[in-house]
């Protein structure tokens, strides 16, 4: 009987450190829960290619969102990943279409694709570079230097393609947007090491712990002698390269460089992930970034399984994630209430 | 000591516009004409509205990208409902309407940022997409072209007409609307109590919550005026298009917010104006018809927009830090 009772106690203090005041804990019990939920409701949720095309879909959003991420954590916030990705895919697509021939080999079309990159994640270096230094050095609130950038890196891409598509590229570049290494797809895989290594950079180097004083409270890093400018424009080069990781995944999954790809939901669900992932000016973790990209792609993936045959379900589902941006933003504050009573 | 009036930002607006028209005007003379003027104010009417009510919450330091949602939300949802009870007056009761829904909008917003602290960004990207689903999905998602009789003819009710060499131009009565806006929000702005709490409040926030003013007011007012705005362009637009869309001014909020800021309402909250506001619009539309007068694709215009956004921001930021 007391053995018993012990056991409860120690599930009860379980339960208060790792899950009621930890949002890793919680956001794990949401990720079951609604992983449950659905394969209760849905006899087709529970199968591998469920999981399958879950794990492809949200490792686009996934990269970015990380991005979206790093720039809040270091207190700012930036709504241009997106552009900025379709504007690498842009110049990726230029190279590979004017270097590629009909007679290519194989390896040459390797060659011809890694130097695509390349070129993608030097537009990603040259993106951020403008938004870190608007940031960072010239003091630009974040949303509206980014809203400013975004708009321009839609806009040369709109002006350079007239709005078009470019498309044509040899079938090989499929590959990065839904190959698959040892069955997994190769954009998962990209999601996980991005994942790993952001997480390796904030936890254990000094640029990590300097990106969270400098977030925390700018004014005080300054006076520990943090160079917040330079880790500020660094923090939007690195978002700006995970933007151009996502451009090699979206090129090869669509096979098309569109400047309006994505643009009318990325922001939103970006921010998504960022809220309910307890994300803010020097607090947060990628870990749970990543476990709410999960959730999130679990609910997206849920509701397409129960909506399919209601008329419209698109802008049913974007009233459901308007209004769970809002009720999640709600809940934020209360367990922000309750962490500093806490205290 | 008042500021000399050829040291404003307004003045440098309106010498910008003029060196822009002249520019244009001595490669093409037939861009000098009344009409192109009237040509720029008819398109840019519903901008200006939108902009005059984004204004408050600019001041405030706040973003918002929300006003178009309310716009459509004030709009089409009316326009179904007088539908179905076979509704065939004028235009003034999809006005009031309107206005109302607006209002109720702004007050849910301006109750939820005062109550449980919501970042004012945050919270109108999910207003956003929500009103959208919400209209698209529980409305129809289907443009409508069935106008009541009163509503008819109201797009060619002009205040002024003028016959120039390119044929007749004319001045829209909604013109009107502008004008009047620009006046009471002027006043609301300069002159009341009010008015000076959101000004201080974009300057900053603690200095004057300790100062008095009543922050949950300001709140409770600043998003009603931009709702309203939002649902009286949104009508006039329905009146000028004579037809009601329920993705009315989808994506064109950030349009209207960098017009807001090329008018001189700081980026960082408590400095802005309703003539500034009036001439960023304006300049936004002669960039716009510059570059098909000059004969440059209009694909270019979204990067002629941001590379100009970002200037003008740049050297707002340059400016006030010379200035400390």
């Amino acid at each position: 009987m007391e053995k018993k009772q012990s056991f409860l106690e120690k599930a009860k203090e379980f339960w208060n450190i790792n899950v009621s005041k930890s949002r890793t804990g919680q956001l794990i019990l949401v990720l079951v829960g609604i992983t449950i939920f659905f394969t209760l409701l849905e006899p087709k949720f529970m199968r591998v290619k469920t999981y399958d095309s879950m794990l492809l879909q949200m490792s686009e959003l996934g990269i970015l969102a990380i991005a979206v991420f790093l720039c809040i954590l270091v207190g700012g916030l930036n709504i241009s990943v997106m552009a900025n990705a379709n504007l690498a895919a842009l110049f990726m697509g230029y190279y590979i279409l004017t270097n590629f021939k009909p007679e290519s080999t194989p390896q040459q079309i390797q060659m011809i694709i890694l130097g695509g990159i390349g070129i993608a994640l030097l537009v990603g270096v040259i993106g951020g570079l403008l938004n870190g230094l608007m940031v960072g050095y010239a003091k630009l609130p974040p949303l509206l230097a980014t809203l400013g950038t975004g708009t321009l890196f839609t806009g040369i891409q709109k002006g350079l393609t007239g709005g078009e598509s470019v498309t044509g590229y040899p079938t090989q570049l499929e590959f990065l947007g839904g190959g698959k290494v040892m069955g997994i797809p190769l954009p998962f895989i990209m999601f996980t090491v991005v994942s790993i290594l952001i997480f390796i950079m904030l936890k254990f180097t000094q640029f990590g712990y300097k990106i969270y004083m400098t977030g925390a409270n700018q004014t005080t890093a300054k006076f520990s002698g943090i160079a917040t400018e330079r880790i500020t424009l660094l923090t939007y080069i690195v978002a700006g390269v995970l933007s151009a990781l996502t451009s090699t995944i979206v090129l090869g999954r669509t096979m098309s460089a569109n400047p309006d790809y994505g643009l009318a939901t990325y922001v939103l669900f970006t921010i998504f992930v960022a809220v309910i992932s307890g994300s803010r000016a020097g607090f947060g973790s990628v870990a749970n970034v990543f476990i709410a990209m999960f959730a999130l792609q679990t609910l997206q993936t849920g509701f397409n399984y129960m909506l399919q045959t209601v008329k419209g379900n698109t802008y049913f589902r974007d009233f459901i994630w308007g209004l769970l941006l809002i009720v999640f933003l709600i809940i934020n504050y209360f367990a922000n209430v309750k962490s500093v009573e806490d205290n | 000591m008042k500021k000399s009036i050829f040291k404003t930002y307004e003045f440098f607006l309106f010498l910008l516009l003029v060196v822009i028209i002249l520019a244009i005007g001595l490669i093409n003379p037939t861009f000098f004409s009344i009409g192109t003027i009237f040509d720029v104010i008819r398109i840019q009417t519903i901008f200006i509205l939108m902009a005059f009510g984004l204004l408050p919450v600019v001041i405030l330091g706040g973003v918002d990208i929300s006003f178009v949602a309310i716009a459509a939300l004030a709009t089409f949802p009316v326009h179904t409902l007088l539908l179905k009870l076979n509704y065939e007056g004028g235009i003034w009761l999809y006005y009031l309407a309107g206005i109302i829904i607006g209002v109720l909008a702004g007050l849910l917003i301006g109750w939820l940022i005062s109550t449980f602290k919501l970042g004012i960004f945050d919270l109108s990207l999910g207003m956003n997409t929500m009103l959208y689903g919400f209209v698209l999905f529980f409305i129809g998602s289907v443009t409508n072209f069935d106008m009541p009789t009163g509503m008819v003819d109201w797009h060619s009710r002009y205040l002024i007409s003028v016959q120039s060499v390119v044929g007749q131009s004319f001045l829209h009565i909604s013109f009107l609307w502008v004008i009047g806006a620009g006046i009471l929000l002027h006043i609301f702005l300069r002159y009341t109590t009010l008015g000076r709490a959101i000004f201080a409040m974009g300057s900053d926030k603690s200095v004057a919550i300790r100062t008095g003013f009543n922050i949950k007011k300001v709140y409770l007012t600043v998003f009603p005026v931009m709702g309203a705005m939002a649902a009286i362009a949104g009508v006039t637009d329905a009146g000028l298009q004579t037809n009601f869309r329920p993705y009315l001014f989808l994506g064109k909020n950030m349009a209207v917010l960098a017009a807001v800021i090329m008018g001189g309402a700081s980026i960082r909250g408590g400095k802005g104006s309703v003539l500034g506001t009036f001439l960023g619009v304006l300049l936004v539309g002669i960039i716009n018809q510059a570059l098909v007068y000059l004969r440059i694709p209009t694909a270019w215009m979204d990067a002629f927009v941001g590379v100009t956004f970002i200037a003008f921001a740049v050297y707002q930021t340059l400016e006030t830090r010379t200035s400390k």
